[in-house]
């Protein structure tokens, strides 16, 4: 499987990508040593120049400084708020879907109720009991993300149930993990992957949202979410200031797309062979 | 189990839910920090008025006693009167809820025709050469990845303002709809363009498709009647989870578009404390997602009568 | 059969492009359609809705459409005096005020305008059953009315109010026809005797109302003193500023106010004009006295702060330097005030903190006995407020002083600034009678406490100077006696230096050329009734 999903071209692309904004953001501060912070109020939105090679913010900071400071909390605080609704919640779906019976009725009840509940109501409890803080708020976009996963993951199982290889499976009393890892996961893992990759992005920019509410990153500190709404409101006059960040984050949600597709090619190919006929 | 009784209680299970947002909006808008008296009198209002605005309010009476006058009036239909605007919330959602729907529907529209023919082109194209293409992907992850800001803002200064083909913003005429409906479902599309894609190439490597082609099966029939159907469940799974998203998350599109939906008034509420609306809108959302996802699994059991409940 | 695949999927694609061009093309069928003829209808994007139609009930200060259905007793001049509106005079005795009404004039709904209507209205305000909260606290200590005839009311304060005048010009205290009230229509159908009378409502999207032919006024500020000269104007509700520059300059509406990069932006846009007008709030930075008790530190932080630069990078130019406490407009506002307040100059503030005992550290951050001088900055997390606190925290580090930021939610941010454990807040805050709203935002009893939760005076600092000069002009009926009573109080602020004003914001409005008569009160309303289609 590791040779079929490395020689997948979009595997090749997505790792091209990542690795060259792992490269800028890793040893872009180092390299670039100008402050992010530094305000020139009297150069606001400067056009790119020597001086300032993507200009400056509307306080006259370095955009470019600000960028590569930006990604180090951007890519890490959006992979695991993504990450830990998309588990959580398949895990919760799948398990649902497959148990069945009473257990199904309550589990998707409950997410019903909590997709009910605006992400920003959600954020400000969850900052009120934990503290604004970055990993407060990454807490609040995960808890967001995790119905939907656990609603998806549990429509991808329900036809299985009924399968007649699971049936099989069932009769031989084959215990209830083994089923899942073996039947089940590598069967949803497409849509798994599918979904998970496209939540990154979205992470990344819900994040922004909050840290508008005094939830998450605060000042002076920034990430590309916050950097590009704050570059959004002048996108006529000095359009860099949003495209720089949005550049970034497209490019990282793209690669990892990338490698998410090759991944789910791969495993096709996989499961289709192994599948009981 | 017969198909009535699969609904009943369907419905029936619905009832604990709805209760249960009743008491987790009444519990968790009350315990954050954030004063609605605080907001309503800003640095302006004589702090005497504004002690006297608490007890109006109603703010100063024990928890458990503001709980249980909520659950009557709601019991009797009433939701309560805005802290801000002073009118009764039912009259609020009233007001807003028609546009929120107009736009929700309209966003899952254009997703879907958008998605749709994609999704499924793509499949039938990759099912051919055993991998997937890498302007689909770019394509949709486009789609998915720019944010609702920027994506508003592209649509307004290409079709708004460079080519006056619609309406900047407001909802005074038909063609209004267009712009935001398309800046919520351009990302809607581009989950579901995968997801179809997915799901078809699943299904048409399912083995009883392969067999029905084996023995020759036409391809279009195949298409539309074996393989369609089937890759359907998780799209519709899919939407219905959108749906609420929708609903309750149109706001960066609302405040762009200037729509009078319940996005705004839902954030507004929030932001500004107004416990009454804020409990009444989101009693409302969630009966309205709750309501989809009864119809969704009724249509489960309809495409595939194995699913019961048990 | 790959050929037959690859068809479909050709076809399904095909499909899609043809199904947007469809829905384009019939969109541009209707879009011209959908234009009014700018000549008879006005469209105005208003940046906020009022919660309320009902003026008593309101909580909302600035109002362009209460203006175009209400009119108010008696209306605050470009100069800052009072001139007629409703009343045409009045007379002044103690705690009382008696108006004479214009006669003649008569509601939309042909109610006749009178003494009753006016008592109507300001009982109401104070009447617990109506639950008003900004319109009761303008009125202030009112005690009744009495109907003398049909055209005179003679209105009774508790204690004599030297700012009533103003105050009865505020919107809030418009006088709504007493029929419409008394029926429980009024928030639904607003009824009054302004220029224009309620059409349409819908809520979130747009207000529409129509000329009131019938219209008379007698107010000294307007050119236009008949009939309005649009026959219909349309309010129309966009909280996005980018969004209301977009309609504005695509012509989508005719005026609309603009602040920051997108004023700036269409500042020279060739189908425009625009016109400025001085603000009545001021954007400030508040000192917390308690946690900062050294005055010369506080004035180390007001000679740091570039305002300039503020005013550049924030407000896109568009606002004034003010160093008093008080807007520029308002009575009895005294620029000599603002010669004690320590002005830009990062040298002096690092000799005032050498003053105070501060000597600079290796890593440049000032210390005093091994402590660094580190300052904590509170605000509302929403637009602009982190940006200044940012460009201050970065200027408080070019003189040595270490500041962190916290931003809070609006809700959240209200209640956390009672509690008095910031340094610094950064904030607005708007005057409505000078002397009135002094009093709350600077007077010693109104210190956030356990007994005050709710104080509004966010200095934490209690000058006894400012209470008394302020206590005594409230009651002050004399124009210049209170003038010199808020200039002791002014002078006092800016030598506290517990309250630092910014910058004052000024309104933008843009207009198409189309219209003329853009005119703005004190008050920060557009004047309704002088708008006019160019000749």
């Amino acid at each position: 499987m590791s040779r079929r999903f490395l020689t997948q071209p979009l595997t090749l692309a997505g790792l091209v990508l990542l690795l060259l904004v792992a490269v800028i953001t890793i040893a872009g501060p180092l390299v670039y040593d100008v402050s992010p912070t530094r305000t020139n109020p009297m150069d606001a939105y400067a056009a790119p120049s020597g001086h300032y090679p993507l200009g400056t913010d509307q306080l006259g900071r370095d955009i470019l400084a600000r960028l590569l400071h930006a990604g180090l909390l951007s890519i890490p605080a959006g992979l695991l708020a993504v990450g830990i609704g998309a588990i959580v919640g398949s895990l919760i779906g799948i398990a649902s879907g497959f148990v069945g019976g009473i257990v199904d009725t309550v589990v998707m009840r409950a997410v019903d109720v909590l997709l009910s509940f605006p992400t920003l109501l959600t954020a400000i409890v969850v900052v009120a009991i934990l503290g604004p803080s970055v990993s407060s708020a990454v807490i609040a976009v995960s808890i967001a993300a995790l119905p939907s996963y656990a609603r998806v993951m549990r429509g991808s199982v329900l036809p299985l149930r009924t399968a007649a290889f699971i049936q099989a499976a069932r009769v031989s009393n084959t215990p209830l993990h083994r089923l899942l890892r073996v039947h089940v996961l590598p069967n949803v893992a497409d849509v798994l992957i599918v979904l998970l990759v496209i939540g990154m992005g979205n992470g990344i920019v819900v994040l922004s949202a909050l840290s508008f509410l005094g939830i998450g990153v605060q000042p002076p500190q920034a990430d590309w979410g916050v950097m590009l709404t704050e570059g959004v409101r002048a996108i006529f006059s000095a359009p860099v200031a949003a495209l720089a960040p949005a550049v970034m984050l497209m490019a990282t949600v793209l690669g990892i797309n990338f490698l998410g597709e090759g991944l789910g090619a791969a495993l096709r190919v996989d499961t289709a062979r192994r599948r009981p006929r | 189990m017969s198909f009535v009784r699969f609904v009943a209680r369907r419905v029936l299970v619905t009832v604990p839910a709805a209760l249960a947002v009743l008491v987790i909006t009444f519990a968790m808008i009350r315990l954050v920090p954030g004063d609605p008296v605080s907001v309503i009198a800003g640095t302006n209002l004589d702090p005497q008025v504004a002690a006297d605005l608490r007890q109006q309010l109603g703010l100063n009476d024990p928890l458990p006693v503001q709980f249980l006058d909520y659950l009557g009036s709601v019991l009797r239909g009433d939701l309560g009167t805005s802290f801000l605007t002073r009118q009764p919330v039912t009259q609020i959602i009233a007001e807003r809820l028609p546009y929120t729907l107009m736009l929700t529907a309209a966003g899952v529209f254009a997703g879907l025709l958008l998605s749709v023919p994609i999704g499924i082109a793509s499949a039938l194209r990759d099912a051919r050469k055993r991998r997937t293409g890498v302007s689909f992907t770019a394509v949709t992850t486009l789609f998915v990845a720019t944010p609702d800001f920027l994506l508003g803002t592209i649509l307004v200064s290409v079709l708004a303002v460079y080519v006056k083909i619609f309406p900047v913003a407001g909802a005074q005429s038909w063609d209004s709809i267009v712009l935001p409906a398309l800046a919520l479902g351009i990302p809607l599309a581009g989950i579901q363009a995968r997801v179809i894609r997915t799901s078809v190439l699943d299904v048409a490597n399912r083995p009883f498709v392969r067999t029905l082609r084996a023995v020759g099966v036409p391809e279009r029939r195949l298409l539309g009647r074996n393989v369609l159907p089937n890759a359907s469940i998780p799209v519709i799974t899919l939407l219905s989870v959108e749906f609420g998203r929708l609903l309750a998350g149109a706001l960066i599109v609302e405040n762009i578009f200037a729509w009078p939906g319940l996005g705004t008034v839902i954030f507004d509420s929030i932001g500004r404390r107004d416990l009454p609306a804020v409990q009444g809108e989101i009693l409302v959302v969630a009966l309205l997602i709750l309501g989809i996802n009864l119809v969704i699994d009724v249509v489960y059991r309809i495409i595939d009568p194995r699913i019961g409940l048990t | 059969m790959p050929s037959y695949r690859t068809r479909i999927a050709t076809r399904l694609l095909a499909g899609a492009g043809v199904l947007m061009m469809i829905a384009t093309a019939a969109a541009c069928g209707s879009g011209s359609s959908s234009t009014p003829s700018a000549d008879q209808t006005l469209r105005i994007a208003e940046a906020v809705e009022q919660p309320t139609l009902d003026p008593a009930k309101n909580i909302q200060y600035l109002s362009d459409e209460m203006a175009a259905i209400y009119d108010t007793l008696v209306v605050v001049k470009s100069d800052g005096t009072i001139g007629p509106s409703l009343a045409e005079s009045w007379t002044i005795e103690g705690a009382s005020i008696t108006f004479k009404l214009r006669s003649g004039v008569k509601f939309h709904d042909g109610t006749p305008f009178d003494a009753e209507a006016v008592k109507y209205a300001l009982d109401r305000v104070v009447d617990p059953a109506t639950k008003a909260t900004n319109s009761k606290s303008v009125l202030g200590p009112y005690d009744k009315s009495e109907v003398v005839d049909p055209q005179t009311v003679k209105v009774t304060w508790k204690s004599p109010v030297g700012a009533a005048l103003i105050n009865l010009a505020n919107a809030d205290l418009s006088i709504p026809s007493p029929t419409a009230t008394k029926a429980g229509t009024l928030e639904q159908k607003p009824v009054g005797t302004g220029p224009y009378k309620f059409v349409n409502y819908v809520k979130g999207d747009r207000l529409e109302v129509e000329r009131n032919p019938d219209y008379t006024t007698i107010r000294p500020d307007l050119t236009n003193k008949g009939a309005p000269k649009y026959a219909k104007i349309v309010f129309q509700y966009v909280t996005n500023v980018s969004t209301r520059a977009n309609l504005v300059s695509t012509g989508g509406v005719e005026v609309a106010q603009l602040t920051g990069p997108d004023a700036k932006r269409l500042a020279s846009a060739p189908n425009l004009k625009n016109a400025k007008f001085p603000g009545v709030s001021e954007t400030a930075l508040w000192i917390n006295a308690k946690k900062v008790p050294d005055v010369n530190v506080r004035k180390a932080i007001s000679a740091a702060i570039d305002r300039d630069a503020l005013i550049q990078a924030i407000a896109s130019g568009y606002a004034e330097t003010n160093y008093s406490v008080l807007p520029t407009i308002v009575p009895g506002y005294d620029k000599s005030a603002g010669g004690a307040v320590a002005k830009y100059g990062k040298d002096d503030a690092k000799k005032y903190l050498e003053s105070a005992g501060y000597t600079a550290g290796a890593d440049g951050v000032m210390t005093k006995g091994g402590q660094p001088l580190a300052l904590n900055i509170l605000s509302s997390a929403e637009d602009p407020w982190p940006a200044i606190d940012q460009l201050v925290q970065d200027q408080l580090a070019q003189v040595g002083i270490k500041a962190s930021i916290k931003t809070e939610e609006f809700a959240t941010v209200t209640q956390t600034r009672r509690k008095g454990d910031q340094d610094i807040y950064i904030g607005r805050y708007g005057i409505l009678d000078p002397a009135g709203s002094m009093n709350i935002l600077f007077a010693c009893a109104n210190v956030p406490s356990a007994t005050v939760p709710l104080g509004t005076n966010l200095t934490f600092n209690c000058n006894q100077g400012v209470d008394s000069a302020l206590a005594a002009a409230i009651t002050e009926s004399d124009d210049a006696k209170r003038a010199g009573l808020l200039s002791t109080a002014q002078k006092l602020m800016a030598e506290d230096h517990t309250a630092l004003v910014l910058y004052q914001p000024q309104s933008v409005v843009f207009s198409a050329k189309s219209v003329s008569g853009i005119g703005m009160q004190p008050d920060g309303i557009l004047k309704i009734n002088d708008l006019a289609p160019s000749a």
